[in-house]
C-alpha cells in the first residue's frame, strides 16, 4: 500500500471509521485522487446498502410453536418448583427441552424433557427435577410399580397435572383429530386443538381416564381434562377438568 | 389513556418477581430479531430455532442474574450470540459456503461468469469467518450501534469495526461490487 493508492483493506478500514484522524485525512486524500479507490469505496457502500436493504425472515409457526411450548413448561416447572424464576445457576447453558425433530403440538416428542440430546449435555438444575420428584411422590406417582397409571383425586389433581407436563402417555388421545374429537364433544368449555402439553394414564377415583395438560395461549395457565380412555369424536366421558396456574 | 408499554427491564424485574405474562411480552419483543440473527449466523433453520429456544429458555430462567449492566435487549443477544458459537465451535456444524477463492481471484470479465460468481447476500455471509458475519449481521444488517455490538460480542469496539471492515471488503466481492485483482 502507498499513500497515492490504498490498498483495499486500508480502504475498508477508512470506510468501517478504524482510522486515526491524521491517517484517515491521508488516505481519504489518496482516495479522491484515485479513480481505483473511489470505485472501492463505493464498492463498499453498495455492500452496505445491500445488507441493510435485506428482509428479516419471518419466524416459521412450527419454530414459534415450539418456543412457546417450551416457555410454557418453563412456566409449569416453576410453578410446581419455586415462586419465580431460579437464579442463574451457572455458566452452564440452560436445558431448552425438547427441540428439532419434536412435533409442536407434543412438546415431549417421545420422550420426557431432560431426555433429550441437549438434557444430557446440559442437565436440569436438580432443585426442578427434585421440585417434580417431590411433587409425585406427594402425589402418589411414584411408587413400587411404575407402570401402573398413578391413582389421583381432585385434591392432588393439579399437582399431578403439573407433574405431567412433558409426558407422552396420552394413548390413543396423543392423536391430535381424535382428542379435538374428544374435547368437543365432552368438554365444549376448552379449545379441542389447543396444544397439548403432557398427557398421562390416570386412575382417578377408581376409574381409569388420561389426564391432558393444554396450553392456554397464556403463559403458566393451562387446562387440564381427564377423560375416559376411550374417548373420541364419537364421544366419551369427562372425569375432571380444571385450570391451574395463573 | 392508555399507559405507556412497561420498558424490557420492567418486563423482566416483573418476570422475576413472579409474573406469569411478563417474560411472554418481552419474548414476543424480541424473538423475532434472534431469529434473524440466529438463521444468519448458523444458516440452517432447525439449528437456529434450537438455538432461540435454548436462549429464550435460558433467559427465562437466569432472570435473576441480570444485573442490569447492559440493556436487556444486548444481554438477551449476547446468551443467543454465545449459543451459536457454541454450536459453530462444539458441534463443527459447516455453516460456510466453499468458496472457488482462485477463480473469484481471477476475475473472469465476462458478464456469464460474473453472474455465476455472484452470490446472494446470505449465501455471501455464509462465506465470513463467524467473528466477521456476526459483526456484519448485528451493525450492518440489523443495525445494532457498532458500541452496542461491542458490548454484545465482549470485544473492543475497535475489534467490531475491525471485523466489519474485513467483513465488508469480502462481501463486496462476493456480491461482485468489487473484483479482487482490482487491488
Amino acid at each position: 500500500m502507498t499513500a497515492e493508492h490504498p490498498d483495499l483493506a486500508e480502504l475498508a478500514d477508512l470506510d468501517a471509521g478504524l482510522l486515526d484522524p491524521a491517517r484517515a485525512a491521508e488516505v481519504r486524500a489518496a482516495a479522491a485522487a484515485d479513480a481505483d479507490s473511489t470505485a472501492v469505496l463505493d464498492a463498499l457502500a453498495a455492500t452496505r446498502a445491500e445488507l441493510a436493504a435485506l428482509p428479516a425472515p419471518a419466524v416459521p409457526p412450527e419454530f414459534a410453536a415450539r418456543w412457546d411450548a417450551a416457555l410454557e413448561r418453563e412456566a409449569a416447572s416453576a410453578a410446581g418448583a419455586a415462586p419465580g424464576p431460579r437464579a442463574d445457576p451457572g455458566h452452564a447453558p440452560a436445558d431448552p427441552g425438547p427441540r428439532r425433530g419434536t412435533p409442536p403440538g407434543r412438546p415431549g416428542g417421545t420422550s420426557r424433557p431432560g431426555r433429550t440430546r441437549s438434557a444430557r449435555r446440559w442437565p436440569r438444575p436438580s432443585v426442578g427435577a427434585a421440585a417434580v420428584l417431590a411433587a409425585l411422590v406427594v402425589a402418589g406417582v411414584v411408587w413400587n410399580r411404575p407402570a401402573a397409571p398413578p391413582s389421583v383425586d381432585r385434591v392432588n389433581l393439579a399437582a399431578v397435572a403439573r407433574a405431567a407436563v412433558g409426558a407422552t402417555d396420552a394413548g390413543d388421545l396423543a392423536d391430535p383429530r381424535r382428542r379435538a374429537g374428544c374435547l368437543r364433544a365432552v368438554a365444549p368449555a376448552l379449545v379441542p386443538d389447543a396444544m397439548l402439553l403432557g398427557g398421562r394414564r390416570v386412575e382417578l377415583d377408581g376409574r381409569e381416564g388420561v389426564l391432558l395438560v393444554l396450553a392456554t395461549g397464556r403463559l403458566g395457565i393451562f387446562d387440564v381434562a381427564v377423560v375416559d380412555p376411550g374417548c373420541g369424536a364419537g364421544g366419551g366421558a369427562l372425569l375432571a377438568s380444571m385450570q391451574i396456574g395463573g | 389513556m392508555c399507559s405507556p408499554a412497561p420498558t424490557d427491564a420492567e418486563l423482566l424485574f416483573a418476570h422475576r418477581a413472579g409474573d406469569r405474562h411478563a417474560f411472554a411480552e418481552l419474548a414476543a419483543r424480541y424473538r423475532s430479531r434472534l431469529w434473524g440473527l440466529a438463521l444468519r449466523t448458523l444458516r440452517d433453520p432447525e439449528d437456529a430455532a434450537d438455538a432461540v429456544q435454548e436462549t429464550l429458555v435460558a433467559a427465562f430462567r437466569r432472570a435473576g442474574s441480570y444485573r442490569g449492566d447492559a440493556s436487556v435487549r444486548t444481554w438477551l443477544h449476547r446468551i443467543l450470540v454465545n449459543s451459536c458459537i457454541d454450536r459453530i465451535r462444539h458441534e463443527r456444524r459447516h455453516t460456510t459456503v466453499p468458496l472457488p477463492d482462485r477463480d473469484l481471484a481471477a476475475g473472469q470479465p465476462d458478464i456469464a461468469s460474473e453472474l455465476v460468481t455472484r452470490l446472494t447476500v446470505d449465501a455471501a455471509l455464509a462465506a465470513l469467518p463467524v467473528e466477521q458475519r456476526l459483526a456484519v449481521v448485528l451493525v450492518d444488517v440489523q443495525g445494532w450501534p457498532v458500541m452496542e455490538a461491542a458490548e454484545l460480542l465482549e470485544v473492543p469496539v475497535g475489534t467490531v469495526k475491525s471485523r466489519c471492515a474485513r467483513g465488508r471488503a469480502r462481501l463486496a466481492v462476493l456480491l461482485g461490487h468489487l473484483r479482487e485483482e482490482e487491488r
